[in-house]
This record gives C-alpha cells, sequence and structure tokens, in this order.
C-alpha cells in the first residue's frame, strides 16, 4: 500500500516502510484517544454518583432532599454539565413517614466535537433511599 | 555480497540468518492471553457476584435501620413497626429467612431501653457458570435505645 500525500502543488509518494510506521503511529494514537475518552467518561460518572450519594446520604437522614446540598457539591465540580431529571419527593419537600423513598435521578452530558461534529455523551446517575431519619409530622 | 559489522565486512557465506519460526512464541502468546482471559472474567464475575451480595445486604440493613428508628420513636416493636418492617421488605423485593425482636413485638420498653432487631437475609446470586446459589450470610443486628418515655 502506498500513500500519496499533497501539499500545495507538490505530490510526496510514501514508501512502504514509512507508510507502515504512519499507520503504526495512527493506530496508536487513535488508541490513546480511545482510552483517554474512556478514562474522563469513568471519572465523570464517578463524580457525578458521589454527588448523587452524597445528597441522597444527607436526604435519608434529614427526610427531604435539600437543593442546597446538591449545588454545594455541584459547584465544586464545575466541569461537570449536570441536570437533573427526577426527583421524588421535590426538593425540600419532606416525605410523610419513616420508610418512605426517596429518588434522585441526575443527568451529565459533555459535548465532544469530531471533524466539526457535535456529539453529546450522556449518562444518568439514579440514586433511591429510604426515609430513616424523619419520623414524620407531629414529632 | 557481504554486510558490515563493527566497520568490517563480513562475507555472505557468514551471515547468520535467524531461524525459521517454529510456532512456539505464537502459542506461548496464545496460552499466555487465553489464561488471562480466564483470570479476568473468573475476577469480574467474582466482583458481580460480591456486589450484589453487598448490595441485598446493604437494602436490608437499610430496612432494619428504618425498623429499630420507628421502634425508638414508639418505643417499642409495635404493630406499625412490624408493619412497616415487612411493607419495606415486600417494597424492595428482598427475601428474609428469621427475623428476631429484641424485646418480643408488642412489648414497651421504657425511654434508652435497648431494642434490637436480627434479620438473617435470604441472598440469592445468579454466579456466572454455577447458576443460581443461595449464600448464608448470617445474621444482621441493628440496635437502638427507645426515645419514648411511658408514664
Amino acid at each position: 500500500m502506498e500513500i500519496v500525500i499533497s501539499i500545495g502543488n507538490e505530490v510526496v509518494h510514501l514508501d512502504k516502510s514509512t507508510t507502515n510506521i504512519l499507520l503504526d503511529y495512527v493506530g496508536i494514537l487513535i488508541k490513546l484517544m480511545g482510552g483517554a475518552a474512556i478514562v474522563v467518561t469513568l471519572l465523570f460518572y464517578v463524580c457525578l454518583d458521589l454527588v448523587a450519594q452524597k445528597t441522597m446520604a444527607k436526604a435519608e437522614i434529614n427526610g427531604y432532599l435539600d437543593k442546597a446540598v446538591y449545588t454545594d457539591y455541584i459547584r465544586s465540580l464545575k466541569f461537570l454539565n449536570t441536570e437533573v431529571v427526577e426527583v421524588s419527593p421535590n426538593w425540600g419537600e419532606k416525605v410523610e413517614k419513616l420508610g418512605d423513598p426517596l429518588t434522585l435521578t441526575i443527568k451529565n452530558k459533555f459535548p465532544v466535537t469530531i471533524f466539526d461534529k457535535e456529539i453529546n455523551i450522556e449518562f444518568k446517575v439514579t440514586k433511591t433511599g429510604i426515609n430513616q431519619g424523619y419520623y414524620g409530622e407531629g414529632y | 555480497m557481504g554486510d558490515y559489522k563493527n566497520g568490517n565486512v563480513i562475507p555472505a557465506r557468514e551471515q547468520v540468518y535467524p531461524a525459521p519460526n517454529q510456532g512456539g512464541v505464537s502459542l506461548n502468546r496464545s496460552l499466555v492471553f487465553l489464561v488471562s482471559m480466564i483470570i479476568i472474567s473468573s475476577l469480574l464475575s467474582l466482583c458481580i457476584s460480591m456486589t450484589a451480595i453487598w448490595k441485598q445486604m446493604d437494602d436490608v440493613r437499610k430496612v432494619c435501620n428504618v425498623a429499630v428508628v420507628s421502634a425508638q420513636k414508639n418505643g417499642g416493636f409495635d404493630e406499625e413497626t412490624v408493619n412497616l418492617f415487612y411493607e419495606m421488605i415486600s417494597r424492595d423485593n428482598l427475601e428474609i429467612e428469621d427475623v428476631q425482636y429484641i424485646p418480643d413485638k408488642g412489648v414497651q420498653v421504657q425511654k434508652r431501653d435497648e431494642l434490637q432487631i436480627r434479620v438473617k437475609p435470604k441472598v440469592v446470586v445468579n454466579i456466572p457458570f454455577a447458576g443460581v446459589k443461595i449464600i448464608d450470610v448470617g445474621y444482621i443486628e441493628v440496635s437502638g435505645n427507645s426515645h419514648k418515655y411511658w408514664k
């Protein structure tokens, strides 16, 4: 296989060994980019999971999902582009009694531009918990 | 034709060519790859199974914790607490083998008296290559002290 490169008016014919070396480097580059993408996605996922987990842990004690707690954690992770998908019950709304379920779903999306095309990589984290600390109204 | 070695020309008849490939290196590499894959898949299966066990135990522990908190509030394992416990168990699709309430169901305790629930969960795990197994994890114990004062 021979590669022909055109630089301006000049045409360069690469010989077989140079082509092989070039292809090797392209392969390594693709592997490195793939590896980096996987590591970054994992890192983002772990951060998002941590935020959801910390917010839920607090909610399980207080009996409600506190937006201030969530915002505090998110503010410290500025590189995340998050969006709250589902909150049950609503922010600040207390559950009725012990054992009532709490749900929080957060979505993170980060745009990646490859060859002038924008691709949004999205992933969701859902955390469920149960009220373990709030007795209910009247106590 | 000759070749250069340390600046001297080596005659063609003295040149050393590599031995033809006998297939040994290729077989070794395949074996190493196969063994590595088996080890990695076994470790992954183990991790998945352990996570499933840990999750079920954590869920049961949470339910026990809520039951004890409810008992603390009511001053004993009354009907409301027991119903709440079973409601949570069925809602989370958990299975239990045995439950022990200390003190027994319906017994009222004074403020600061100890309350304990002991639950033996039935942990069912689907282990790859081994099928569905029931794991004995013993009893999960959660304790607390009553908050209610009976006059």
